[in-house]
């Protein structure tokens, strides 16, 4: 037994040491530390530096950040404005981060507050909006238009070229202000990650084109040539998903008119086909969604089910999975509401969020574990040191 | 000598375990091994550096993994969760140090992955003083250097 003074081996149980460990496994074991602890271990010697600023560190981390046992790095967020859930902050809009590990696992009076993130203040005294959420990055629109990529967790920002209206300014091309002239601006913004160019886009939607920003480039570009392409079809429902819109758009052979999946390109602006489930064949209920980076149909079936299929790997169509099946789901919210599938849980618990609701589904035992009331916006993000 | 299907491991300190292939070759070291060599496959693979207390340990978690992969029906996503949470919940930090170098230098990556979590887990709070004596760390740094490295993220102490 070690006595007091003397050097010991013996630890007591709140204190950690692994001081003969390699260096290759530290390195393995940073990647799976929180992006405030990374920030704050950039100090602990040189090489922890390079490590943790390197864009290499920066993909592992990502990497693990959406496959981490306890989705320790999953965030749930409410964005409100003055009236906040826990913290008043009153003036400033502000993000309530919650813990998406006790959303799925804890009961509903336990879910754990993290964090109040508040905006920059290039983003402050403006009404704000969420365009959406990729890879730890949040796409803001602010008024009148102004789109601002955003890490909340690094404070790096990047606000998109735009004149005083907010509308995108395109560097390269003085055409194009005539080329929009008259089209008005459709409303919705979108905002995903490019798997094949590793870039971030937003595309900004008008009648019959769309601007493109592109973070690599640093440029917007106007796509008004479009097959397929009408006004309408540009709703909440686009899934921006591996560099590729997509809408959903009726095919008609002259006989029957039966919806189905439209893409365009956004580097190439060649447009293709998604090919649907079967079991979707002839169906019409059904809307576009982004799960978890992947194209998500949400199905209200005939029979009152509700079915949320998810194509697991892009572009083949085998790879289309029915996630959830929630069998009496008309009797429980009728179909007039939109429903974001926002999570699946490896154990196939499913939250869900429509009109001001938010629910947890376990789809092994078809139960709803709960439901509640928030009436703000709220969205998910994965923490990430990925930087504008 | 160990059937058809088996292999047999042995450690550091003499001890032989028959094993599933299957289960063996959740260690892409092993696996290596028994694809050039065959006659690892008919003899007895010694595993360099790991004492029987930890290849034990190690068989244990690989049994259930590999079962799991094969028939999910068996072992769901869930099972295998909670198996995951108590293996490491259960380990002393003599042995999550031991098993760290084993199943790295066994190239068990769903293992290494694990452990890696509970070790991140266990210093996310610290602070950098703590963090360069856990792992024996000098700090390189000048003290100008460091307050202006901290200076750019105030809000991470």
């Amino acid at each position: 037994m070690a006595t007091e003074g003397e050097e010991t081996t013996i630890l007591p149980t709140s204190s950690v040491a692994l001081p003969d460990i390699p260096q290759e496994i530290i390195f393995e074991i940073l990647p799976w530390l929180p992006v405030k602890s990374l920030l704050r271990f950039k100090c602990v010697c040189k090489s922890w530096l390079s490590l943790i600023s390197s864009s290499e560190f920066i993909k592992t981390h990502l990497k693990n950040s959406s496959k981490h046992n306890n989705y320790a790095f999953h965030i749930f967020v409410l964005q409100s404005s003055e009236i906040d859930y826990k913290i008043p902050f009153p003036g400033d809009y502000i993000l309530s981060t919650y813990s998406l590990h006790s959303l799925l696992y804890k009961d509903i009076s336990s879910i754990e507050f993290v964090d109040s993130i508040v905006l920059d203040p290039i983003l402050n005294d403006h009404p704000i909006q969420s365009v959406g959420s990729c890879n730890g990055l949040i796409c803001i629109w602010s008024a009148p238009g102004v789109l601002t990529l955003w890490n909340p967790l690094t404070k790096n920002s990047r606000i998109l070229p735009c004149d005083d209206e907010g509308e995108p300014l395109y560097e390269n091309d003085t055409n194009i202000p005539e080329r929009l002239r008259g089209r008005s601006y459709v409303a919705a913004n979108v905002f995903g990650y490019d798997d094949l160019n590793d870039d971030y886009k937003v595309v900004r939607g008008y009648v019959d084109a769309l601007a493109v920003y592109s973070l690599r480039d640093q440029t917007w570009k106007l796509i008004d040539d479009i097959p397929y392409y009408e006004t309408d079809y540009f709703t909440d429902f686009e899934a921006l998903v591996n560099g590729n819109m997509h809408w959903r758009r009726l095919d008609g052979d002259g006989l029957s008119h039966f919806p189905i999946i439209i893409s365009l390109n956004l580097e190439t602006e060649k447009c293709g086909k998604i090919s649907l489930p079967d079991d979707l064949a002839g169906e019409v209920n059904w809307y576009l969604k982004v799960v978890e980076g992947c194209i998500g149909i949400v199905h209200h079936c005939d029979d009152g089910r509700l079915d949320i299929w998810v194509m697991k790997e892009y572009g083949v169509l085998e790879s289309w999975t029915r996630v959830a099946s929630i069998p009496d789901w008309e009797d429980f919210r009728p179909r007039c509401f939109e429903v974001s599938p926002m999570f699946v849980s490896a154990e196939g618990r499913i939250l869900l969020h429509y009109s001001k609701h938010l629910v947890l589904y376990d789809t092994k035992d078809n139960a709803v574990l709960y439901k509640f009331e928030i009436d703000v916006p709220a969205f998910l993000f994965t923490e990430s040191l990925v930087s504008v | 000598m160990a059937s058809k299907g088996n292999l047999t491991l042995k450690s550091c300190n003499g001890k032989e375990f028959i094993v599933e292939e299957k289960v063996a070759v959740m260690s892409t070291t092993i696996k290596n091994m028994v694809d050039v060599d065959d006659s690892f496959a008919q003899g007895v693979i010694p595993i360099i550096g790991v004492d029987g207390k930890i290849l034990a340990k190690l068989i244990e978690y690989c049994k259930e993994h590999a079962e799991a992969d094969e028939d999910e029906e068996v072992k769901s996503e869930e099972y295998l969760k909670k198996f995951d949470e108590k293996f490491v919940d259960e380990l002393n930090l003599n042995d999550l140090y031991d098993l760290l170098k084993a199943s790295n230098y066994l190239e068990i990556t769903k293992l290494l992955n694990l452990l890696c979590q509970k070790v991140a887990s266990m210093i996310k709070g610290k602070k950098p003083e703590e963090i360069r004596r856990i792992f024996n760390i000098k700090n390189d740094f000048t003290p100008e250097e460091e307050e202006e490295i901290n200076r750019q993220n105030p809000w991470a102490f």
